[in-house]
């Protein structure tokens, strides 16, 4: 594939992404401040969008993969979500189908990059990390008041087309996985758990400067830049190490400074570098299903989650319970790498590791 | 049996701690709001899990058909 092929669909694809999620956001947030309903029901309509928009992309992500349509399905979701921009006055029926039209973009827009160039994580990273950003933009928004549809719209809609007008990458078809299929499921249960764990930190972390405008900007610059560069280093240096150091860094820069926002800013940026390393892993383990591999990889991040929602979540406040946490989860993903390394990993992957 | 299960589920109401996500503007201060009832809950855990139950029965057959190629 030339260069240019693979620039335009990155670009195309990235700017999307920021787009979809900001506008979710922004519609999630502009019912907040309409304020005609109940706390309690708002609440419930975020956590029904974030089953819906996390939880279901697995199956949608497999319906990809049987129809090889990722393009069509990045369409499809990006022209639900500005459906759902004329529905905020329906605010359930509203946060349904933004959570659908999002699931379906993501899955779309996650197999169309993987299949970019297979077995490298640098350009999946670079595809999931303008997210951050429109969700950060999408808040802002919504929460402003300024919220109005039709500039949405409008954007998605020449996005949706510019998908469709694009030429598409050759969705990889089924191959044979060399080593000994002994070791499969147990690569894939330690992925989706070092995942798992990482939604869990991600979003259990308690960082009260977040509420400076500045600063937050910042960290969600940390958290692109962290994604993005991620699967640029791991191409380069070697998935286990980027990943693992990345991961060993954070632990005591999240457990014991996230007082101190510069700290836990670099920690953060450490913390996302295994994001693009766990999703292209996944991906190459489960050959010709890039969508329903992109798809576990949020299904996990809300099941590990889970927690946070709950009155578990008090263990944010304990400094050594996340330390010992990010802990766990460098063994889980330094061992489901180094199985995947041994038993299947791709040419790339295992060159990388011996240098 | 039945009522181990129930007090299990209200042990872990579903509650979003204000602060986090920003409603400070319009929820009255306080530690957490309760969100889901127990049938909210079950209903979401339900779709969640079968979800994971087919990715799980997916992985399963993929990895049949990757050992039948031997």
């Amino acid at each position: 594939m030339s260069k240019t092929f693979i620039l335009s669909n990155i670009s195309v694809y990235s700017a999307a992404h920021a787009l979809v999620d900001a506008t979710c956001a922004a519609i999630l947030f502009a019912i907040v401040t309409l304020g005609r309903e109940e706390p309690q029901y708002l609440f419930q309509l975020i956590i029904i969008y974030n089953v819906i928009a996390f939880a279901t992309q697995p199956l949608f992500g497999l319906a990809v993969d049987i129809l090889k349509a990722p393009a069509y399905s990045a369409a499809l979701g990006i022209l639900l979500v500005a459906a759902s921009t004329l529905l905020i006055q329906v605010p359930l029926l509203a946060a349904i189908m933004a959570g659908i039209g999002n699931a379906l973009f993501h899955v779309g827009g996650g197999a169309v990059s993987l299949n970019l160039a297979p077995g490298k994580a640098a350009l999946p990273g670079i595809y999931v990390a303008p997210g951050a950003l429109g969700l950060m933009v999408g808040i802002w928004i919504g929460k402003s008041g300024q919220f109005i549809s039709w500039p949405f719209i409008l954007l998605l809609v020449v996005s949706a087309l510019s998908i469709l007008v694009i030429p598409r990458p050759e969705v990889t078809t089924h191959r044979k996985l060399p080593g000994n299929p002994k070791w499969f499921e147990t690569v894939i249960l330690l992925l989706l758990l070092s995942i798992a764990i990482r939604g869990l930190v991600g979003l259990g972390l308690d960082l009260p400067w977040k509420s400076n405008p500045t600063l937050l900007v910042i960290l969600t610059c940390a958290v692109v830049l962290g994604k993005a560069v991620g699967g640029i280093l791991g191409d380069r240096f070697g998935w286990i190490k980027v990943a693992t150091v990345g991961l060993v860094i954070s632990a005591p820069l999240l457990a014991f400074f996230s007082q101190i926002p510069a700290v836990a800013m670099i920690g953060v940026f450490f913390f996302n570098l295994t994001m693009p390393v766990t999703l292209t892993c996944l991906a190459d383990m489960l050959p010709g299903k890039s969508g329903f591999a992109f798809g576990l990889t949020t299904l996990a991040l809300i099941v590990g989650a889970w927690p946070v929602f709950t009155d578990l979540r008090a263990f944010a406040g304990n400094q050594w319970l996340i330390f010992t946490i990010i802990l766990v989860s460098v063994t889980v993903l330094y061992s489901g790498l180094k199985l995947y390394v041994r038993h299947f990993g791709n040419q790339n992957s295992i060159r990388q590791e011996r240098v | 049996m039945k009522k181990s299960v129930l007090h299990l589920l209200c042990a872990l109401p579903i509650s979003i701690p204000i602060g986090q996500i920003g409603y400070a503007d319009v929820v009255p201060p306080g530690p957490t709001i309760f969100v889901l009832s127990v049938a909210g809950i079950v209903v979401l855990g339900v779709l969640v899990g079968i979800i994971v139950l087919v990715s799980i029965l997916v992985i399963r057959a993929i990895r049949k058909k990757q050992a039948s190629k031997d």
